[in-house]
């Protein structure tokens, strides 16, 4: 057993590589979030303690934002920064909203819940803690889908009971539908309403923009083409843009349509599906 | 826009029949309505605004569907 084992294009020696890389990289990972969760949950003591203290003490509205920028000053002093006055009324309003800490837990980053803390409407808010602890969202992508209202779009076309388990566990897709919202919001086009533009123009800005583009139509969604060549018979066709979505797993087709929906544009659509659903059988 | 051809054509075995979306700037309802009622097929009429949207409008909306079921 004394002999040297041959390294280069040893792949049995790449592996073992690959598996330190692997569980070094995941338990940096679990470190990360370990220290989040903790941070988090002790930033919602240090609201419940700041609220039993003001509870104790009676203490009137005006006096709170007082307290708060004192507690602030001396905080600093002793334990350093992240103890602003802003930060206290985030902590402060995180006991508040949620008084059991159970539900909070292991879900959002301190920076993420405090952009949540924002949001009135608790359907609305436990929405996003929902969607941006299952999809990971960085901050920008929670900025975005909030000032976008991704939850009031998918909410204004379901009827009560699904709304109440939208807001509960976030968007579940198991059907077509659930990943059509009625609005989507293309203000990232920067094109001005009232300009005259075509359909190939507003093709070209989707193109440019494709990243917030993919985001706004929701999770799941690839990129497969645009102008995608389609050959029926002896013509040619074209679909605008072709994507695929990965839980579905189907094509998703957008077509473009500036003008009002033509009956014909649904009755052609009707008939080439129809053709060929007929040949399927 | 060829959900046909593409269910025939470009479908893989354990892909499901494609969707559609028409992405309309000007969102007729009677169209919508025409084009779900008429059709079981994965076919949608959607609209796209290029200007953020009027949140309190849409929260108006959603309250109203939350409160009639009631």
């Amino acid at each position: 057993m004394n002999e040297p084992i041959e390294i280069e294009n040893n792949k049995d020696y790449e592996e073992l590589i690959k598996s330190i890389e692997n569980i070094v990289s995941s338990s940096k990972n679990k470190i990360a979030n370990t220290i989040n969760d903790t941070m988090v949950e002790t930033y919602w003591n240090i609201g419940k303690y700041i609220i039993e203290f003001e509870q104790k003490g009676k203490v009137k509205a005006e006096y709170g934002q007082k307290l708060l920028l004192r507690l602030s000053k001396d905080l600093k002093l002793r334990l350093g920064k992240g103890y602003s006055r802003s930060n206290l009324y985030n902590m402060r309003k995180l006991y508040e909203l949620y008084p059991i800490f159970q539900p909070l837990a292991g879900k959002l980053s301190w920076t993420n819940l405090c952009e949540i803390l924002t949001i009135n409407d608790e359907m609305e808010r436990n929405f996003y803690i929902a969607e941006a602890s299952k999809e990971k969202w960085s901050k920008r992508t929670l900025k975005r889908q909030m000032e976008s209202g991704l939850f009031l779009k998918l909410a204004v076309s379901k009827d009560k009971d699904e709304i109440l388990a939208l807001a509960k566990t976030g968007q579940e897709i198991n059907e077509p539908k659930d990943i059509i919202k009625s609005i989507y919001t293309l203000d990232f086009l920067n094109i001005e309403d009232k300009t005259d533009y075509s359909e190939s123009q507003l093709e070209e800005k989707i193109i440019e923009k494709l990243e917030d583009f993919l985001l706004e139509l929701g999770k799941g969604f690839t990129f497969v083409g645009r102008q995608y060549p389609i050959h029926i018979g002896n013509d040619f066709y074209h679909a605008d843009l072709v994507f695929y979505h990965r839980i579905l797993k189907c094509f998703v087709i957008i077509d473009l349509k500036i003008n009002k929906v033509k009956h014909e544009d649904i009755r052609t659509n009707e008939y080439v599906y129809g053709i060929f659903c007929d040949r399927r059988k | 826009m060829y959900m046909g051809y593409f269910a025939t054509e470009e479908n893989e075995i354990d892909d499901n029949p494609p969707i559609g979306i028409i992405l309309t700037r000007n969102n007729n309802e009677l169209v919508v309505e025409y084009a779900t009622y008429n059709m079981d097929t994965n076919l949608f009429v959607s609209k796209y605004e290029l200007y953020l949207p009027n949140k309190e409008e849409l929260k108006k909306l959603v309250d109203k569907i939350i409160n009639e079921d009631e």
